[in-house]
């Protein structure tokens, strides 16, 4: 009895095993800018799903006796060359950009993982065939390859997304491919295979979760790329349509003011500026935080 | 070997995807041409002028075998010749190109450097956050700036157009910004990868001097996938530049193509894309031919 | 060692970058006349479809036998006289004599007949060709005269003669560079055009020292093509170009406030107007179309959008085209009265519409839909304005305009109604022959295919004016606005700048200080 007293009592803690998702969110939010860009996103899409709900005027109500004003009581970014007003515009624009942004990665993701996917999953001839086909995009030129498909399809958001989605999929093909090769190698992998696994199953618990890590960085970093890839179409006169508030177009329209009403470009061009660098720091810190776990194995 | 015979199926592939996207994009060349002059007889005279009344597969066929014996054919608003034009426009793309290039080498490398070494310091933050700017940016909106503030506003360089190498800069600058902020990510990226590294901290434990660490030891592996990256944005330049060549009004083949396309200039669309694929794919294996030098480790099977 | 390549690539950088400062790179030579414009040349061809910017280059190289002044008079160029004999059929022109061309070849009759014979050349499949072939034959009477005879008797000959299209070319030219005379144009005019010419270089005009007539006081005209409205700001401002020929409204209203700076609004010959779709509901009635006439506050949009460069149309021309009449009550912005007609013709609560407009080809062709638009919808009407590119609107209006309603601007060619009118008005160039949205009248018909073959003037002015004035009264059309067009010069250029009506400029008088 004194004899236990006696001896120190030292406190073992014993964590119960961390689940992935933890480690990751754990990691991620040590990143300050990886934070901060979350914070923009969020910010971001807030706005675009409050918009219609915000007791602001409609982004479309024109008023040709007021155009192009600095900011004032009434406007409080301005108005633009219609008259509208400015801050609305930049609000509802966040919807459309971010839905721009999301379509565009969607397409470039679906149509580039399953590409790369099935090329580095069942290699060989397939393989090959995929392979040459996006060597193919890729060696076309990123912006005409938009130019001619949205030039087919027509002006419009859609097509916008569309024309976007397919430039950016070479890409995400590479990075799937190339994800998907490396896990493959792995231990587990081949140990499945030992088991017996039939190949779906395989694909399915134990390559396709570990090789999706690459995929969503890069999707995330697209994102950002995305919004600014649109502006750019905008600039070349294949944008979505008016009245549309997008802030590539909002930009491209007012640019001519640069010189004599500048807060009609200074401030499309910084909501496109800041969703994209907040996208660019969410997909880094994930990334890092990814890497780190990667390393850990 | 392989790989430089396997560019073949890829560019004939390009090729045919430019022929069909291009017919498929709405709008008659004919029409293009006409103007609002011109009856509907002679939108169908100027169709067969252009041999635009053949069936598709025969008009690819005819390209194909025109292309193979050097001639590019000619444009369909004037009947200048393609190939002359792709030459003197992708001169000065190139031109433009190197420049954005050289850039983005001594920019964005020392930039990533100076980052790795002075990793989450201040000066860490700012190269960085620079970088991020860099990449969030649209182009054109870059450009516009940089001639307001350097050439209105500042009268150091000239405003647009070519000529002189003072010309060069400000394009150069802006096609060169979102190269040089992604190379300087990657080149922090890599050599904190490579500096944490087991060799490098070998060399310095046996005291060879920093220089001789970074460009002995860390340099070449840490290098690599940023040559790779270099290459690619090299590519990438070759035609996306459309947008600061409108800007500076550098008549570069970006422009040209992006004209092409609104007039339906199938020659031209046909032929420009033809040599960007090209010299996409040229640089791309000259890329990889670097890199397996330079990391014997790397070499493409 | 890398910090080394780095400072020498550094040095490097600045050096091309300082090396600017001693250069005195941007002001443009002293006898040189640089002119920024802001649209793609493609060809000179006089005979391929061309626009404004590009006459201007044709006019300063090439010239018509007879041509319009500023005034929009018939003047005389390369044919000194003419005259129509008793059988109307046959024109006669006394040409000039001790003319030559740039290259050398004498200007004489087998001259004019190898250009009229080339213009009126169906098979060359050229897009003018078919403005010419109403000429049956041409003769070469002696070396100074030419005979020119037309299946019909033409009312608008001379009117066509003025035309960009009739540019006498060098015949040996064109035996010489055939197709590829668009890059290398060869004419009398007061200056040389510097071939080889690539599309995208910039277009050097020499002036001719051998010219017949008053020799220009500026040695040297380069146009530059500059496709960013930005840059051909910045460069005006900083003095690289001396000329800018097409701003948008905001970067004028900065050189209007600028003393340093010459605005010039000239011409306002090109008409903007809402073309319909008369062949389907809503728009075949006339008290809808007279509807969205009164729904648009025309006055608003050319004040707060167009920057008071415009003013408002009245007629499918403009004052100073043959044809045109006037009339003051014709625009009256009443939304009362347009929701009373619609509601008239059986839409109380408005429709739902497209609005298609070209993207980018006339001055704030989106912007101003899209202010009419937001009017409309003020009456219930809800028009989606649809912007298409050039040659995607082009082909559509021509195939199969299954619009209700778009959006064109025509400028005053030949300073004649009857160019545009016939294309514009003449039910037997609808769709998908021409541009008509099946409109038809059967008076304007009429007095359209008469004025065809009228010698008379006055006659013939009398049946364009009566026939643009029912075309007015259907409401054929909406008339919008007229665009001034706008030239913008530094200090640097005196001389008289002569702006046509067909928006050409002549560089000839102009000087520099």
């Amino acid at each position: 009895m004194n004899d236990t007293q006696a001896i120190p009592q030292v406190r073992l803690t014993v964590r119960a095993p961390v689940s992935f998702r933890r480690l990751l969110a754990s990691r991620f939010l040590r990143n300050r800018a990886g934070v901060a860009g979350l914070v923009i996103v969020s910010l971001f899409a807030l706005l675009g799903v409050l918009a219609p709900v915000l007791r602001l005027d409609l982004p479309d109500a024109q008023d040709l006796e007021h155009v192009t004003e600095p900011p004032s009581r009434e406007h409080w970014l301005g108005t633009d060359n219609l008259g509208r007003d400015l801050l609305s515009r930049v609000v509802h624009g966040a919807r459309i950009s971010l839905m721009i942004g999301v379509l565009a990665t969607s397409v470039g993701l679906g149509i580039g993982a399953t590409a790369g996917g099935l090329a580095g999953f069942h290699g060989g001839k397939i393989d090959e065939t995929v392979m040459r086909v996006v060597e193919i995009f890729m060696a076309f030129p990123g912006l005409l390859l938009a130019l001619l498909v949205v030039s087919i399809l027509g002006p419009g958001l859609y097509s916008v997304m569309l024309a976007v989605g397919i430039s950016t999929s070479p890409a995400f093909a590479r990075v799937m491919r190339a994800s998907i090769l490396q896990v493959k190698s792995e231990e587990f992998v081949e140990a499945a295979q030992a088991i017996g696994a039939p190949g779906l199953t395989i694909l399915r618990r134990h390559i396709l979760p570990n090789a999706m890590g690459p995929i969503i960085v890069h999707g995330s970093l697209l994102l950002g790329a995305s919004i600014v890839t649109a502006s750019s179409l905008s600039f070349l006169g294949l944008g979505p349509k008016p009245p549309t508030p997008e802030w590539g177009v909002m930009l491209n329209e007012a640019r001519n003011y640069l010189y004599i009403a500048p807060h009609t470009t200074i401030f499309p061009g910084l909501a496109i500026l800041l969703a994209a660098l907040g996208f660019n720091m969410a997909g880094d810190a994930l990334r890092d935080a990814l890497d780190v776990r990667l390393k850990m194995d | 070997m392989r790989r430089v015979i396997g560019i073949v199926p890829v560019l004939i592939g390009v090729t045919i995807v430019v022929f069909l996207s291009v017919r498929l994009v709405p709008g008659d060349p004919a029409v293009a041409i006409a103007g609002i002059a011109g009856t509907e007889e002679d939108l169908a005279r100027i169709r067969h002028r252009l041999g635009l009344d053949r069936p598709v597969y025969l008009q690819y066929a005819i390209w194909l075998a025109n292309v193979v014996r050097g001639d590019l054919g000619r444009s369909v608003v004037n009947d200048y010749p393609v190939l002359p034009q792709l030459v003197s426009r992708g001169q000065m793309t190139l031109k433009l190109s190197l420049m954005a290039m050289l850039i983005t080498a001594v920019v964005g490398v020392s930039l990533g450097i100076v980052a790795a070494y002075r990793s989450h310091t201040f000066w860490d933050y700012l190269a960085m956050a620079f970088a991020m700017t860099g990449i969030s940016m649209p182009v054109f909106w870059i450009g516009l700036l940089l001639m307001y503030a350097f050439a209105v506003r500042l009268g150091w360089l000239p405003v647009a157009g070519a000529g002189t190498p003072a010309h060069l800069v400000l394009p150069g600058l802006t096609l060169a910004l979102y190269s040089t902020a992604l190379v300087s990510r990657m080149t922090r990226a890599s050599m904190l990868d490579v500096l944490s590294k087991e060799y490098v901290r070998t060399a310095r434990a046996k005291g060879c001097s920093e220089p001789r660490v970074l460009i002995v030891h860390s340099f070449r592996s840490g290098l690599v996938p940023v040559i790779t990256v270099f290459g690619l944005q090299f590519g990438y330049m070759l035609a996306g530049a459309v947008v600061t060549e409108t800007v500076f009004a550098w008549p570069g083949l970006g422009r040209l193509l992006a004209d092409a396309i609104f007039l339906r200039d199938f020659p031209i669309i046909q032929g420009g894309v033809l040599v960007i694929a090209l010299s996409f794919v040229l640089v791309n294996l000259a890329t990889d031919v670097i890199v397996a030098a330079a990391d014997p480790r790397l070499r493409y099977e | 060692m890398a910090v080394r390549t780095v400072t020498i690539a550094l040095a490097v950088i600045l050096a091309i970058a300082g090396s600017s400062v001693q250069v005195g790179r941007g002001a443009p030579a002293r006898d040189t006349l640089v002119v920024a414009a802001g649209v793609q040349f493609t060809t000179f061809d006089p005979l391929a479809n061309a626009h404004p910017p590009a006459f201007s280059v044709e006019a300063a190289v090439m010239e018509t036998l007879v041509a319009r002044n500023v005034k929009g008079e018939l003047v005389p160029v390369l044919a000194e006289d003419w005259r129509v004999s008793s059988d109307p059929r046959v024109w006669t022109f006394r040409l000039r004599r001790g003319v030559r061309f740039q290259d050398g070849t004498p200007f004489n009759a087998e001259a004019v007949k190898a250009n009229l014979d080339r213009m009126r050349d169906k098979s060359l499949g050229q897009p003018k060709n078919s403005l010419w072939t109403f000429i049956e034959d041409v003769r070469v009477k002696s070396e100074y005269e030419v005979e020119v005879i037309t299946e019909q008797p033409s009312g608008a000959i001379l009117a066509l003669l003025t035309d960009s299209s009739a540019n006498i070319v060098s015949p040996a030219a064109l035996k010489r560079f055939g197709t590829q005379i668009a890059t290398n144009i060869v004419g009398t005019g007061p200056y040389v055009f510097q071939a080889p010419w690539a599309p995208g270089q910039d277009i050097v005009l020499v002036r001719n020292e051998q010219y017949w007539g008053p020799k220009p006081k500026v040695q040297r005209i380069v146009v530059k093509e500059i496709r960013e409205a930005l840059t051909r700001q910045a460069l005006l401002e900083r003095g690289e170009v001396d000329a800018v020929i097409d701003l948008p409204p905001e970067a004028v209203l900065r050189f209007q406030r600028d003393p340093n700076f010459v605005v010039r609004k000239d011409g306002g010959t090109r008409v903007a107007f809402l073309p319909f779709n008369h062949s389907r509901p809503p728009f075949n009635d006339l008290r809808v179309r007279k509807a969205i006439h009164h729904a648009i506050d025309v006055k608003a949009i050319i004040k707060g959008v167009l920057r008071d460069l415009s003013v408002p149309a009245d007629n499918l021309v403009a004052p100073g085209v043959v044809g045109y009449t006037p009339d003051p009550d014709y625009h009256e912005y009443s939304p009362d009265k347009a929701k009373a007609l619609l509601a008239e013709a059986g839409y109380p609560n408005g429709f739902t519409t497209q609005l298609v407009t070209p993207d980018g080809r006339y001055i704030k062709d989106k912007e101003t839909m899209v202010a009419i638009a937001g009017q409309l919808k003020r009456v219930g009407i809800q028009a989606d304005v649809v912007p298409l590119e050039w040659t995607t609107f082009l082909t559509q209006v021509r195939v199969k305009p299954d619009w209700g309603m778009y959006y064109w601007s025509w400028p005053g060619y030949t300073a004649d109604a009857a160019y545009n009118a016939e294309l514009l008005l003449w039910s037997e160039n609808s769709s998908p022959k021409g541009f008509v949205p099946f409109y038809k009248n059967t008076e304007v018909d009429r007095l359209l295919s008469n004025a065809r073959y009228i010698t008379d003037q006055k006659v013939r002015t009398a049946m364009l004016e009566r026939a643009l004035k029912l075309a007015r009264n259907d409401y054929a059309y909406v008339y919008l606005w007229r665009f001034f067009q706008i030239t913008v010069l530094s200090k640097r250029v005196g001389g008289n700048l002569e702006v046509l009506a067909d928006e050409t400029i002549l560089f000839k008088n102009v000087e520099l200080r």
